[in-house]
Protein backbone atom coordinates (compact mmCIF):
# COMPACT_ATOMS: atom_id res chain seq x y z
CA UNK A 1 0.00 0.00 0.00
CA UNK A 2 1.63 3.85 -0.83
CA UNK A 3 1.11 5.84 1.93
CA UNK A 4 0.62 9.55 1.69
CA UNK A 5 0.47 11.04 5.23
CA UNK A 6 0.27 14.98 6.15
CA UNK A 7 1.21 16.17 9.61
CA UNK A 8 2.13 19.60 10.34
CA UNK A 9 1.51 21.08 7.22
CA UNK A 10 4.00 18.39 5.39
CA UNK A 11 3.66 15.55 3.48
CA UNK A 12 5.31 12.27 4.38
CA UNK A 13 5.02 10.22 1.08
CA UNK A 14 5.87 6.55 1.26
CA UNK A 15 5.21 5.28 -2.21
CA UNK A 16 6.78 2.45 -4.60
CA UNK A 17 8.16 3.42 -8.08
CA UNK A 18 5.34 3.19 -10.63
CA UNK A 19 3.72 5.75 -8.36
CA UNK A 20 4.48 9.61 -9.65
CA UNK A 21 3.72 11.93 -7.08
CA UNK A 22 4.22 15.75 -7.00
CA UNK A 23 3.85 17.79 -3.66
CA UNK A 24 3.86 21.69 -3.86
CA UNK A 25 3.63 22.64 0.09
CA UNK A 26 1.99 25.55 1.47
CA UNK A 27 3.97 28.87 1.49
CA UNK A 28 3.51 31.74 3.11
CA UNK A 29 1.17 33.29 0.77
CA UNK A 30 -0.82 30.27 -0.27
CA UNK A 31 -1.89 27.98 2.20
CA UNK A 32 -2.71 25.29 -0.13
CA UNK A 33 -0.86 21.96 -0.39
CA UNK A 34 -1.38 20.49 -3.36
CA UNK A 35 -0.84 16.40 -4.76
CA UNK A 36 -0.68 14.98 -8.56
CA UNK A 37 -0.44 11.52 -8.41
CA UNK A 38 0.09 9.46 -11.28
CA UNK A 39 -0.69 5.85 -11.10
CA UNK A 40 1.72 3.88 -14.20
CA UNK A 41 0.25 0.50 -12.92
CA UNK A 42 -2.59 -0.92 -10.07
CA UNK A 43 -1.91 0.58 -7.17
CA UNK A 44 -3.48 0.59 -3.52
CA UNK A 45 -2.88 4.38 -2.20
CA UNK A 46 -4.31 5.84 1.06
CA UNK A 47 -4.05 9.03 2.20
CA UNK A 48 -4.74 10.31 6.04
CA UNK A 49 -4.33 13.60 8.22
CA UNK A 50 -5.16 14.63 11.67
CA UNK A 51 -3.75 18.78 10.42
CA UNK A 52 -6.25 20.49 12.84
CA UNK A 53 -6.85 23.03 9.24
CA UNK A 54 -6.51 21.78 6.00
CA UNK A 55 -6.56 22.91 2.63
CA UNK A 56 -5.37 20.66 -0.34
CA UNK A 57 -5.95 19.90 -3.76
CA UNK A 58 -5.68 16.31 -5.08
CA UNK A 59 -4.92 15.44 -8.51
CA UNK A 60 -5.34 11.85 -9.52
CA UNK A 61 -4.66 10.48 -12.81
CA UNK A 62 -5.24 7.10 -13.95
CA UNK A 63 -3.84 5.36 -17.00
CA UNK A 64 -5.43 3.50 -19.28
CA UNK A 65 -5.97 -0.48 -18.49
CA UNK A 66 -5.26 0.42 -14.72
CA UNK A 67 -6.88 -0.07 -11.38
CA UNK A 68 -6.67 1.74 -8.39
CA UNK A 69 -7.96 1.97 -4.75
CA UNK A 70 -7.71 5.01 -3.04
CA UNK A 71 -8.66 4.85 0.33
CA UNK A 72 -8.61 8.18 2.62
CA UNK A 73 -9.26 8.96 6.15
CA UNK A 74 -9.29 12.65 7.53
CA UNK A 75 -9.38 13.08 11.13
CA UNK A 76 -9.38 17.08 11.24
CA UNK A 77 -11.38 20.02 12.65
CA UNK A 78 -11.69 22.24 9.41
CA UNK A 79 -10.89 21.05 6.06
CA UNK A 80 -11.47 22.26 2.27
CA UNK A 81 -10.75 20.15 -0.28
CA UNK A 82 -10.63 20.01 -3.57
CA UNK A 83 -10.11 16.17 -5.98
CA UNK A 84 -9.64 16.06 -9.26
CA UNK A 85 -9.99 12.16 -10.63
CA UNK A 86 -9.24 11.73 -14.57
CA UNK A 87 -9.93 8.05 -16.05
CA UNK A 88 -8.39 7.31 -19.18
CA UNK A 89 -9.40 3.99 -21.08
CA UNK A 90 -10.69 0.44 -19.66
CA UNK A 91 -9.33 2.46 -16.40
CA UNK A 92 -10.54 1.62 -12.84
CA UNK A 93 -10.88 4.14 -9.98
CA UNK A 94 -12.47 2.60 -6.53
CA UNK A 95 -12.91 5.74 -3.61
CA UNK A 96 -13.05 5.16 -0.15
CA UNK A 97 -13.57 7.85 2.12
CA UNK A 98 -14.13 8.48 5.31
CA UNK A 99 -14.32 11.39 7.35
CA UNK A 100 -14.57 12.40 11.45
CA UNK A 101 -14.29 16.29 10.93
CA UNK A 102 -15.96 19.04 12.06
CA UNK A 103 -16.07 21.74 9.00
CA UNK A 104 -15.74 20.20 5.65
CA UNK A 105 -15.74 22.07 2.60
CA UNK A 106 -15.24 19.16 -0.79
CA UNK A 107 -15.56 19.31 -4.29
CA UNK A 108 -14.84 16.44 -6.56
CA UNK A 109 -14.54 16.60 -10.13
CA UNK A 110 -14.31 12.98 -11.56
CA UNK A 111 -13.50 13.73 -15.52
CA UNK A 112 -14.09 9.91 -16.91
CA UNK A 113 -12.17 10.19 -19.89
CA UNK A 114 -11.95 6.99 -21.18
CA UNK A 115 -13.68 4.54 -23.18
CA UNK A 116 -15.11 1.96 -20.19
CA UNK A 117 -13.89 4.26 -17.45
CA UNK A 118 -15.35 2.77 -14.22
CA UNK A 119 -16.04 4.23 -10.74
CA UNK A 120 -17.22 3.03 -7.74
CA UNK A 121 -17.20 5.75 -4.79
CA UNK A 122 -17.85 5.76 -1.58
CA UNK A 123 -18.01 8.25 1.28
CA UNK A 124 -18.95 7.66 4.51
CA UNK A 125 -18.76 10.36 7.48
CA UNK A 126 -19.34 11.74 10.98
CA UNK A 127 -20.64 14.93 11.20
CA UNK A 128 -20.51 17.27 13.87
CA UNK A 129 -20.62 20.94 12.23
CA UNK A 130 -21.27 21.80 8.67
CA UNK A 131 -20.30 20.00 6.23
CA UNK A 132 -20.46 20.09 2.41
CA UNK A 133 -20.21 17.30 -0.38
CA UNK A 134 -19.88 18.52 -3.88
CA UNK A 135 -19.38 15.66 -6.81
CA UNK A 136 -19.61 16.02 -10.16
CA UNK A 137 -18.68 13.26 -12.71
CA UNK A 138 -18.39 13.85 -15.97
CA UNK A 139 -19.02 10.89 -18.19
CA UNK A 140 -17.10 11.75 -21.49
CA UNK A 141 -16.62 9.04 -23.14
CA UNK A 142 -18.93 5.86 -23.99
CA UNK A 143 -19.23 2.59 -21.54
CA UNK A 144 -18.50 4.48 -18.58
CA UNK A 145 -19.86 3.52 -15.28
CA UNK A 146 -20.57 5.74 -12.05
CA UNK A 147 -21.60 4.13 -8.82
CA UNK A 148 -21.65 6.67 -5.82
CA UNK A 149 -22.48 6.20 -2.24
CA UNK A 150 -22.71 8.99 0.32
CA UNK A 151 -23.32 8.63 3.60
CA UNK A 152 -23.26 10.49 6.70
CA UNK A 153 -24.09 10.47 10.43
CA UNK A 154 -25.09 14.40 11.89
CA UNK A 155 -23.79 14.05 16.09
CA UNK A 156 -23.70 17.33 17.86
CA UNK A 157 -24.14 20.37 15.35
CA UNK A 158 -23.64 18.73 12.62
CA UNK A 159 -25.14 18.88 9.34
CA UNK A 160 -24.99 17.72 5.62
CA UNK A 161 -25.12 18.73 2.70
CA UNK A 162 -24.17 16.58 -0.58
CA UNK A 163 -24.70 17.68 -4.11
CA UNK A 164 -24.08 14.90 -6.44
CA UNK A 165 -24.15 15.62 -9.99
CA UNK A 166 -24.18 13.25 -13.45
CA UNK A 167 -23.18 14.80 -16.39
CA UNK A 168 -23.74 12.73 -20.13
CA UNK A 169 -23.85 14.56 -23.17
CA UNK A 170 -25.87 13.80 -26.74
CA UNK A 171 -24.13 11.24 -28.24
CA UNK A 172 -22.30 9.60 -25.64
CA UNK A 173 -23.74 6.26 -25.26
CA UNK A 174 -23.90 3.34 -22.67
CA UNK A 175 -23.21 5.01 -20.03
CA UNK A 176 -24.22 3.66 -16.44
CA UNK A 177 -25.16 6.19 -13.76
CA UNK A 178 -26.10 5.60 -10.06
CA UNK A 179 -26.24 7.49 -6.75
CA UNK A 180 -27.47 6.61 -3.39
CA UNK A 181 -27.10 9.42 -0.91
CA UNK A 182 -28.27 8.37 2.87
CA UNK A 183 -28.05 10.51 6.03
CA UNK A 184 -28.77 9.74 9.39
CA UNK A 185 -29.49 12.72 11.52
CA UNK A 186 -28.94 12.48 15.55
CA UNK A 187 -29.90 15.69 16.29
CA UNK A 188 -32.79 17.94 14.48
CA UNK A 189 -30.47 20.06 11.93
CA UNK A 190 -31.09 21.08 8.46
CA UNK A 191 -29.47 18.86 6.13
CA UNK A 192 -30.11 18.74 1.65
CA UNK A 193 -29.69 16.06 -0.61
CA UNK A 194 -29.21 17.12 -3.99
CA UNK A 195 -28.96 14.40 -6.81
CA UNK A 196 -28.92 15.73 -10.42
CA UNK A 197 -29.04 13.65 -13.19
CA UNK A 198 -28.11 15.75 -16.47
CA UNK A 199 -28.05 13.56 -18.94
CA UNK A 200 -28.55 14.25 -22.72
CA UNK A 201 -28.64 11.06 -24.48
CA UNK A 202 -31.09 8.47 -24.69
CA UNK A 203 -29.03 5.35 -24.42
CA UNK A 204 -27.97 5.83 -20.94
CA UNK A 205 -28.49 3.77 -17.56
CA UNK A 206 -29.12 6.05 -14.72
CA UNK A 207 -30.63 5.78 -10.93
CA UNK A 208 -30.43 7.30 -7.81
CA UNK A 209 -32.12 7.33 -3.91
CA UNK A 210 -31.68 9.85 -1.45
CA UNK A 211 -32.69 9.62 2.52
CA UNK A 212 -32.58 12.07 5.10
CA UNK A 213 -34.01 10.60 8.42
CA UNK A 214 -33.24 9.12 11.81
CA UNK A 215 -32.91 5.64 12.99
CA UNK A 216 -36.14 3.73 13.93
CA UNK A 217 -37.93 3.07 17.04
CA UNK A 218 -38.51 -0.66 16.23
CA UNK A 219 -34.95 -1.44 15.61
CA UNK A 220 -33.82 0.32 18.85
CA UNK A 221 -36.73 -1.42 20.67
CA UNK A 222 -35.54 -5.04 19.05
CA UNK A 223 -31.68 -4.25 20.04
CA UNK A 224 -32.59 -3.68 23.90
CA UNK A 225 -35.22 -5.87 24.18
CA UNK A 226 -31.59 -8.12 24.04
CA UNK A 227 -30.22 -6.61 27.04
CA UNK A 228 -28.20 -4.31 24.79
CA UNK A 229 -28.10 -0.81 26.19
CA UNK A 230 -29.06 2.13 23.93
CA UNK A 231 -25.67 3.75 23.34
CA UNK A 232 -24.41 0.23 22.35
CA UNK A 233 -27.51 -0.15 20.45
CA UNK A 234 -26.32 2.51 18.50
CA UNK A 235 -23.14 1.84 17.95
CA UNK A 236 -24.09 -1.14 16.08
CA UNK A 237 -26.13 0.36 14.08
CA UNK A 238 -24.11 3.29 12.73
CA UNK A 239 -21.34 0.51 12.31
CA UNK A 240 -23.81 -1.12 10.30
CA UNK A 241 -24.86 1.88 8.49
CA UNK A 242 -21.42 3.47 7.55
CA UNK A 243 -19.30 0.15 7.33
CA UNK A 244 -19.71 -2.26 4.86
CA UNK A 245 -16.89 -4.25 5.86
CA UNK A 246 -15.05 -4.64 8.71
CA UNK A 247 -12.67 -1.96 9.51
CA UNK A 248 -10.72 -1.42 12.71
CA UNK A 249 -9.63 2.11 12.74
CA UNK A 250 -12.98 3.40 11.32
CA UNK A 251 -14.38 0.92 14.26
CA UNK A 252 -12.34 2.84 17.15
CA UNK A 253 -13.25 5.96 15.45
CA UNK A 254 -17.36 4.89 16.22
CA UNK A 255 -16.45 3.33 19.53
CA UNK A 256 -15.50 7.50 20.67
CA UNK A 257 -18.84 8.38 20.00
CA UNK A 258 -21.01 5.43 20.63
CA UNK A 259 -19.78 2.74 23.36
CA UNK B 1 -37.40 -18.84 41.24
CA UNK B 2 -39.03 -15.90 39.54
CA UNK B 3 -42.17 -14.57 39.08
CA UNK B 4 -43.63 -12.02 36.79
CA UNK B 5 -47.45 -10.52 37.94
CA UNK B 6 -49.24 -8.37 36.22
CA UNK B 7 -51.59 -5.96 38.61
CA UNK B 8 -54.74 -3.91 37.18
CA UNK B 9 -53.40 -2.90 33.97
CA UNK B 10 -54.62 -0.19 31.95
CA UNK B 11 -52.67 0.52 28.69
CA UNK B 12 -53.42 2.88 26.23
CA UNK B 13 -51.85 3.74 22.56
CA UNK B 14 -53.06 7.00 20.68
CA UNK B 15 -55.57 7.72 23.51
CA UNK B 16 -56.90 3.84 22.57
CA UNK B 17 -57.57 1.96 25.80
CA UNK B 18 -55.95 -1.76 24.58
CA UNK B 19 -55.27 -3.60 27.98
CA UNK B 20 -58.50 -3.04 30.69
CA UNK B 21 -57.53 -3.74 33.84
CA UNK B 22 -55.32 -7.04 33.03
CA UNK B 23 -53.81 -9.43 35.74
CA UNK B 24 -51.55 -11.94 35.36
CA UNK B 25 -48.95 -13.81 37.55
CA UNK B 26 -46.72 -16.42 35.67
CA UNK B 27 -44.16 -18.13 38.15
CA UNK B 28 -40.51 -20.16 37.05
CA UNK B 29 -41.57 -23.80 35.56
CA UNK B 30 -44.99 -22.56 34.73
CA UNK B 31 -46.16 -22.45 30.81
CA UNK B 32 -49.02 -19.85 29.97
CA UNK B 33 -51.04 -19.74 27.08
CA UNK B 34 -52.91 -16.79 25.85
CA UNK B 35 -55.40 -16.74 22.85
CA UNK B 36 -57.60 -14.46 21.27
CA UNK B 37 -59.19 -13.22 18.65
CA UNK B 38 -57.94 -10.74 16.62
CA UNK B 39 -56.89 -7.29 17.63
CA UNK B 40 -57.67 -8.19 21.51
CA UNK B 41 -54.21 -6.40 22.81
CA UNK B 42 -51.99 -9.85 22.83
CA UNK B 43 -48.77 -8.73 21.46
CA UNK B 44 -49.72 -5.42 23.07
CA UNK B 45 -49.48 -6.91 26.23
CA UNK B 46 -46.08 -8.88 24.91
CA UNK B 47 -44.62 -5.37 24.28
CA UNK B 48 -45.77 -3.81 27.69
CA UNK B 49 -43.87 -6.17 29.54
CA UNK B 50 -40.89 -5.34 27.43
CA UNK B 51 -41.40 -1.67 27.93
CA UNK B 52 -42.64 -0.59 24.31
CA UNK B 53 -42.50 3.32 24.96
CA UNK B 54 -45.10 3.72 22.56
CA UNK B 55 -47.73 2.46 24.90
CA UNK B 56 -49.01 4.36 28.02
CA UNK B 57 -49.42 2.65 31.00
CA UNK B 58 -52.57 4.45 32.45
CA UNK B 59 -52.92 2.36 35.88
CA UNK B 60 -50.98 -0.79 37.03
CA UNK B 61 -48.15 -2.30 37.71
CA UNK B 62 -45.84 -4.92 36.21
CA UNK B 63 -44.30 -6.70 39.33
CA UNK B 64 -40.92 -8.75 38.26
CA UNK B 65 -39.79 -10.26 41.58
CA UNK B 66 -42.37 -8.26 43.41
CA UNK B 67 -40.51 -5.41 42.28
CA UNK B 68 -42.46 -3.41 40.06
CA UNK B 69 -40.59 -2.24 36.60
CA UNK B 70 -42.73 -0.02 34.71
CA UNK B 71 -39.50 2.65 34.85
CA UNK B 72 -37.28 0.34 33.69
CA UNK B 73 -35.75 0.47 30.09
CA UNK B 74 -36.51 -2.16 27.31
CA UNK B 75 -32.67 -3.30 28.12
CA UNK B 76 -32.96 -3.10 31.93
CA UNK B 77 -35.95 -5.67 31.70
CA UNK B 78 -34.20 -7.70 29.54
CA UNK B 79 -31.24 -7.54 31.64
CA UNK B 80 -33.62 -8.88 34.28
CA UNK B 81 -34.53 -12.22 32.07
CA UNK B 82 -36.97 -11.05 30.34
CA UNK B 83 -36.91 -12.06 26.77
CA UNK B 84 -39.77 -11.29 24.07
CA UNK B 85 -39.50 -13.60 20.85
CA UNK B 86 -41.07 -11.64 18.59
CA UNK B 87 -43.99 -11.76 15.98
CA UNK B 88 -42.56 -9.94 12.91
CA UNK B 89 -38.70 -10.04 14.06
CA UNK B 90 -36.98 -6.87 12.26
CA UNK B 91 -34.61 -6.99 9.26
CA UNK B 92 -31.34 -4.97 10.48
CA UNK B 93 -29.06 -3.82 7.52
CA UNK B 94 -25.65 -3.95 8.15
CA UNK B 95 -25.56 -5.61 11.64
CA UNK B 96 -24.69 -9.18 11.01
CA UNK B 97 -26.15 -11.64 13.72
CA UNK B 98 -22.62 -12.38 15.43
CA UNK B 99 -21.90 -8.91 16.14
CA UNK B 100 -25.23 -8.25 17.10
CA UNK B 101 -25.67 -11.73 20.03
CA UNK B 102 -21.86 -10.86 20.91
CA UNK B 103 -23.16 -7.60 21.75
CA UNK B 104 -26.32 -8.64 23.77
CA UNK B 105 -23.88 -11.31 25.49
CA UNK B 106 -21.16 -9.48 26.83
CA UNK B 107 -23.98 -6.35 27.73
CA UNK B 108 -24.95 -9.20 30.22
CA UNK B 109 -21.75 -10.93 31.26
CA UNK B 110 -19.59 -7.59 31.15
CA UNK B 111 -15.70 -9.33 31.67
CA UNK B 112 -16.76 -12.66 32.33
CA UNK B 113 -18.11 -12.82 28.57
CA UNK B 114 -15.52 -15.34 26.68
CA UNK B 115 -15.73 -15.83 23.13
CA UNK B 116 -14.81 -19.15 22.19
CA UNK B 117 -17.72 -20.61 24.38
CA UNK B 118 -19.89 -18.38 23.18
CA UNK B 119 -18.67 -19.71 19.53
CA UNK B 120 -18.97 -23.35 20.68
CA UNK B 121 -22.48 -22.34 22.56
CA UNK B 122 -23.76 -20.79 19.30
CA UNK B 123 -22.84 -23.90 16.64
CA UNK B 124 -24.33 -25.89 18.75
CA UNK B 125 -27.55 -24.43 18.52
CA UNK B 126 -27.58 -23.45 14.92
CA UNK B 127 -27.19 -27.21 14.40
CA UNK B 128 -29.73 -28.26 16.63
CA UNK B 129 -32.05 -25.74 15.23
CA UNK B 130 -31.00 -26.70 11.74
CA UNK B 131 -30.11 -23.10 10.44
CA UNK B 132 -27.71 -21.98 7.85
CA UNK B 133 -24.26 -21.88 9.65
CA UNK B 134 -23.91 -18.60 7.05
CA UNK B 135 -26.35 -16.93 8.64
CA UNK B 136 -24.68 -15.64 11.35
CA UNK B 137 -22.13 -13.80 9.28
CA UNK B 138 -25.13 -12.01 7.56
CA UNK B 139 -27.37 -8.72 8.85
CA UNK B 140 -29.88 -9.65 11.36
CA UNK B 141 -32.57 -11.41 9.81
CA UNK B 142 -32.05 -9.63 6.50
CA UNK B 143 -33.57 -11.64 3.67
CA UNK B 144 -34.69 -14.61 6.14
CA UNK B 145 -37.56 -16.38 5.09
CA UNK B 146 -39.96 -16.49 7.79
CA UNK B 147 -39.14 -19.84 9.72
CA UNK B 148 -35.46 -18.61 9.80
CA UNK B 149 -36.73 -15.34 11.57
CA UNK B 150 -38.38 -17.21 13.81
CA UNK B 151 -35.36 -19.84 14.42
CA UNK B 152 -33.19 -16.96 15.04
CA UNK B 153 -35.63 -15.70 17.95
CA UNK B 154 -35.57 -19.13 19.49
CA UNK B 155 -31.33 -19.02 18.69
CA UNK B 156 -31.12 -15.83 20.43
CA UNK B 157 -33.24 -17.17 23.54
CA UNK B 158 -31.22 -20.11 24.09
CA UNK B 159 -27.91 -17.94 23.56
CA UNK B 160 -29.37 -15.39 26.27
CA UNK B 161 -30.72 -17.65 29.06
CA UNK B 162 -33.86 -16.00 30.13
CA UNK B 163 -35.64 -17.03 33.13
CA UNK B 164 -39.22 -15.64 31.26
CA UNK B 165 -39.84 -16.34 28.03
CA UNK B 166 -42.65 -14.77 25.73
CA UNK B 167 -43.44 -15.64 22.53
CA UNK B 168 -45.81 -14.07 20.42
CA UNK B 169 -47.30 -15.68 17.56
CA UNK B 170 -43.65 -17.61 17.55
CA UNK B 171 -45.60 -20.47 14.65
CA UNK B 172 -46.98 -17.53 12.25
CA UNK B 173 -45.17 -17.97 9.08
CA UNK B 174 -43.74 -21.33 10.08
CA UNK B 175 -44.22 -24.38 7.96
CA UNK B 176 -44.84 -27.94 9.39
CA UNK B 177 -41.11 -29.17 10.02
CA UNK B 178 -39.68 -25.62 11.54
CA UNK B 179 -42.63 -25.74 13.70
CA UNK B 180 -41.70 -29.27 15.29
CA UNK B 181 -38.20 -27.87 15.88
CA UNK B 182 -39.20 -24.61 17.09
CA UNK B 183 -41.61 -26.42 19.16
CA UNK B 184 -39.28 -28.88 20.72
CA UNK B 185 -36.65 -26.24 20.89
CA UNK B 186 -38.94 -24.15 22.96
CA UNK B 187 -39.55 -27.16 25.22
CA UNK B 188 -36.32 -28.58 25.66
CA UNK B 189 -35.06 -25.20 26.90
CA UNK B 190 -38.07 -24.89 29.58
CA UNK B 191 -36.44 -27.95 30.81
CA UNK B 192 -33.06 -27.61 31.48
CA UNK B 193 -33.46 -24.24 32.52
CA UNK B 194 -37.02 -24.11 34.33
CA UNK B 195 -37.98 -20.50 32.85
CA UNK B 196 -41.51 -19.36 32.88
CA UNK B 197 -43.51 -19.43 29.16
CA UNK B 198 -45.74 -16.94 28.21
CA UNK B 199 -47.36 -18.09 24.64
CA UNK B 200 -49.43 -16.04 23.02
CA UNK B 201 -51.02 -17.87 19.62
CA UNK B 202 -54.28 -18.04 17.50
CA UNK B 203 -53.68 -22.07 16.70
CA UNK B 204 -53.85 -25.11 18.74
CA UNK B 205 -51.02 -26.68 16.27
CA UNK B 206 -48.10 -25.08 18.64
CA UNK B 207 -49.54 -26.28 21.81
CA UNK B 208 -49.10 -29.55 20.39
CA UNK B 209 -45.88 -29.18 21.17
CA UNK B 210 -45.64 -27.13 24.34
CA UNK B 211 -48.18 -28.12 26.32
CA UNK B 212 -49.48 -24.78 28.63
CA UNK B 213 -50.18 -25.65 32.17
CA UNK B 214 -52.87 -22.74 32.05
CA UNK B 215 -54.65 -21.12 28.91
CA UNK B 216 -56.07 -17.72 28.74
CA UNK B 217 -58.37 -16.71 26.91
CA UNK B 218 -58.54 -12.75 26.10
CA UNK B 219 -61.24 -10.47 24.80
CA UNK B 220 -61.60 -6.30 24.04
CA UNK B 221 -57.97 -6.15 26.40
CA UNK B 222 -58.53 -8.66 29.44
CA UNK B 223 -58.90 -12.08 30.42
CA UNK B 224 -62.39 -13.31 30.19
CA UNK B 225 -61.70 -17.15 30.66
CA UNK B 226 -58.33 -19.63 32.24
CA UNK B 227 -58.71 -23.15 32.52
CA UNK B 228 -56.01 -25.92 31.53
CA UNK B 229 -55.12 -27.65 28.31
CA UNK B 230 -58.79 -28.40 28.06
CA UNK B 231 -59.87 -25.14 27.11
CA UNK B 232 -57.75 -25.34 24.13
CA UNK B 233 -60.25 -28.17 22.70
CA UNK B 234 -63.30 -25.90 23.96
CA UNK B 235 -62.02 -23.32 21.44
CA UNK B 236 -61.23 -25.35 18.49
CA UNK B 237 -65.04 -26.65 18.81
CA UNK B 238 -66.73 -23.58 20.23
CA UNK B 239 -64.84 -20.60 18.54
CA UNK B 240 -63.78 -17.63 20.77
CA UNK B 241 -67.18 -16.07 20.35
CA UNK B 242 -69.13 -17.61 22.86
CA UNK B 243 -66.36 -18.29 25.39
CA UNK B 244 -66.03 -16.14 28.25
CA UNK B 245 -67.67 -12.52 28.93
CA UNK B 246 -65.90 -9.80 27.31
CA UNK B 247 -67.31 -7.04 29.36
CA UNK B 248 -68.14 -5.01 26.94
Amino acid sequence: MNKIIIKKGTVDLNVGNDLKVNVEEKTELFDVIKIEITSLKNNEISITSEEENLKLDVVINIKKNTKIKFKQLFQNDKIKIQYKFNLEENSKLIVDKFYDCNNIKELNIVNMNGYNSNLEYKLKTISKEKQKFDLVIYHNNKNTISNVSNKSVNINKGSTTFNTTGIVYNGITGCILSQRNRIINMNNKKNSINPNLLIDEYDTEANHSALIGKFSEEELFYLMSRGIKKETAYNLLIKGFLLEEKDKTVEKIIDKYWR
Amino acid sequence: MHTLKIKDLTVEIENKVILKSFNLTIKSGEIHAIMGPNGTGKSTLSRVIMGDSNYVIKKGTIYFDDKPINDLTVDQRAQLGIFLGMQMPLEIDGVTNADFLRSAISNKEGNNFKLMSFIKELNEKIEKLNIDKEMIHRSVNKGFSGGERKKNEILQMYMLKPNTVILDEIDSGLDVDSLKIVGENVMDYYKESNCSVLLITHYQRLLNYIKPDYVHIMKNGKIVKSGTFDLVKQIEDEGYENLGDSNE
